[in-house]
């Protein structure tokens, strides 16, 4: 008996180990952020309320700013030397095109028995170039190279439930996948 | 942070001690809530509760008593239907009164959907629980609907160490052949901290109010749940 009790904690604890991210997000003041990043920023985001937040994945850390402009939600991007990664605006996926919303149902019908798309955000990613160039094409909505679609998805697989951020290209082409750890609902419930 | 959060509820208990004056009724109320999954779909949960009330006794002395409401353990299995659908049934053992000796039991039946209207940042649940309650004495059946939000306080993921806000408000019927048919209802506002990757503390006061719809008799709660996850 004693036995089954241990194993059976261990089966939860290393449970719980496995499944722990190394993943954070701080809410910053402006006064921490890096002065390369305002001044990058200060053309966009005059008398506009802005979100600053610190945000570490592992070894990986960054800088985002967020804010609404133009009706529009933005989240702007930036590496520990203030150098723009990625601009992601808020948007409908029935906006997408006929095309790119094909390819992305294809995989989504692939890879899962039934889904739901939850969020959609069109990302100007930052590779070369004037980085002011590309805050500009996603501020004012203007094309750009390249160009991705982050979605937030339910999928059920088998029996399993996931929920996962899936990155597709411009044509609707799927690149990468993250999982979503949504958090424990236990207090709503019990 | 730990200690930190740890003297703030030992506060919190003594000025709630130190309010029960009058007719007022105060009562404590700790639950230690244990998740876990024990399959894609079915989570279990066991909760260890206990409530401590604060009384002035009218005694010589006229000193602060306190003395144990109830000790229950309560388990769950609830089966996840959608990816913010749930079903629950439980089972709840309460012991009222352990310290006096009274000797009341009290057995209680659960079934309960929970609905996740809003995921993140804020989230929004609705839970409609019905109960059975076997007393020693009597019998009663019970509804229950609480509409919940919770929200992250510093950025809009809930990372380690930090803290989240909590309201709610339940509604609570019972009625039954041996008892009389009351209404409740019950608004609590809290915070809570995710103290660990598996697991947080949650603090709420509440106010329930019964009778609501003739003369409501009101009593405040302080609870305090200690939340282990195991997904």
């Amino acid at each position: 008996m004693r036995l089954l009790i241990i194993l059976w904690l261990s089966a939860i604890f290393s449970n719980s180990i496995a499944q722990h991210k190394d993943e954070r997000e701080q809410r910053i003041k402006e006064t921490d952020v890096p002065a390369e990043i305002l001044k990058e920023l200060e053309p966009y985001i005059k008398n506009l309320k802005v979100k600053y937040i610190y945000e570490t994945d592992g070894d990986d850390s960054s800088y985002e700013a967020k804010f609404r402009s133009k009706s529009r939600q933005f989240s702007v991007e930036f590496d520990t030397l203030g150098s723009l990664e990625d601009v992601e605006i808020e948007m409908k996926y029935t906006l997408l095109s006929k095309e790119v919303k094909k390819n992305i149902a294809k995989y989504l019908s692939k890879s899962s028995s039934g889904y739901k798309i939850l969020r959609c955000q069109k990302q100007y990613v930052h590779l070369e170039g004037k980085s002011s160039e590309t805050l500009r094409h996603a501020i004012n909505n203007e094309s750009h190279s390249p160009i991705n679609y982050e979605l937030e998805v339910d999928l059920k697989m088998g029996s399993a439930l996931e929920s996962y951020e899936l990155l597709f290209d411009a044509s609707g082409n799927f690149i990468a996948k993250r999982v979503i750890v949504n958090r424990a609902t236990d207090n709503l419930l019990y | 942070m730990r200690i930190t959060l740890l003297t703030f509820i030992m506060a919190i208990s003594v000025i709630e001690t130190i309010a029960q004056t009058g007719e007022l009724e105060g009562h404590w109320e700790i639950a230690l809530p244990v998740s876990y999954s024990v399959s894609e779909r079915w989570k279990m949960n066991t909760t260890v509760a206990s409530r401590t009330g604060f009384y002035e006794q009218i005694q010589e002395d006229n000193r602060l008593e306190l003395f144990i409401n109830f000790i229950e353990i309560s388990q769950y299995a609830t089966y996840r239907a959608g990816h913010n659908i749930s079903l629950t049934g439980g089972y709840r053992y309460r012991s009222v009164n352990p310290t006096e000796g009274t000797g009341e039991r009290e057995h209680r039946l659960m079934q309960q959907i929970g609905i996740i209207h809003v995921r993140a940042p804020t989230r929004i649940a609705s839970r409609l629980r019905i109960e059975q309650r076997f007393r020693t004495d009597d019998f009663a059946h019970r509804i229950r609907y609480r509409l919940s939000a919770d929200r992250p306080l510093q950025g809009e993921k809930l990372d380690v160490g930090e803290f989240y806000g909590i309201v709610s408000n339940e509604m609570v019927g019972e009625f039954g052949r041996q008892v009389d048919t009351t209404l409740e209802n019950r608004i609590s506002v809290g915070f809570g901290n995710k103290w660990g990757q598996s697991s947080k503390i949650q603090i709420e006061a509440q106010l329930r109010s019964d009778g609501i719809f003739d003369r409501p008799i009101n009593t405040f709660f302080l609870m305090t749940g200690f939340y282990f996850n195991f997904d």
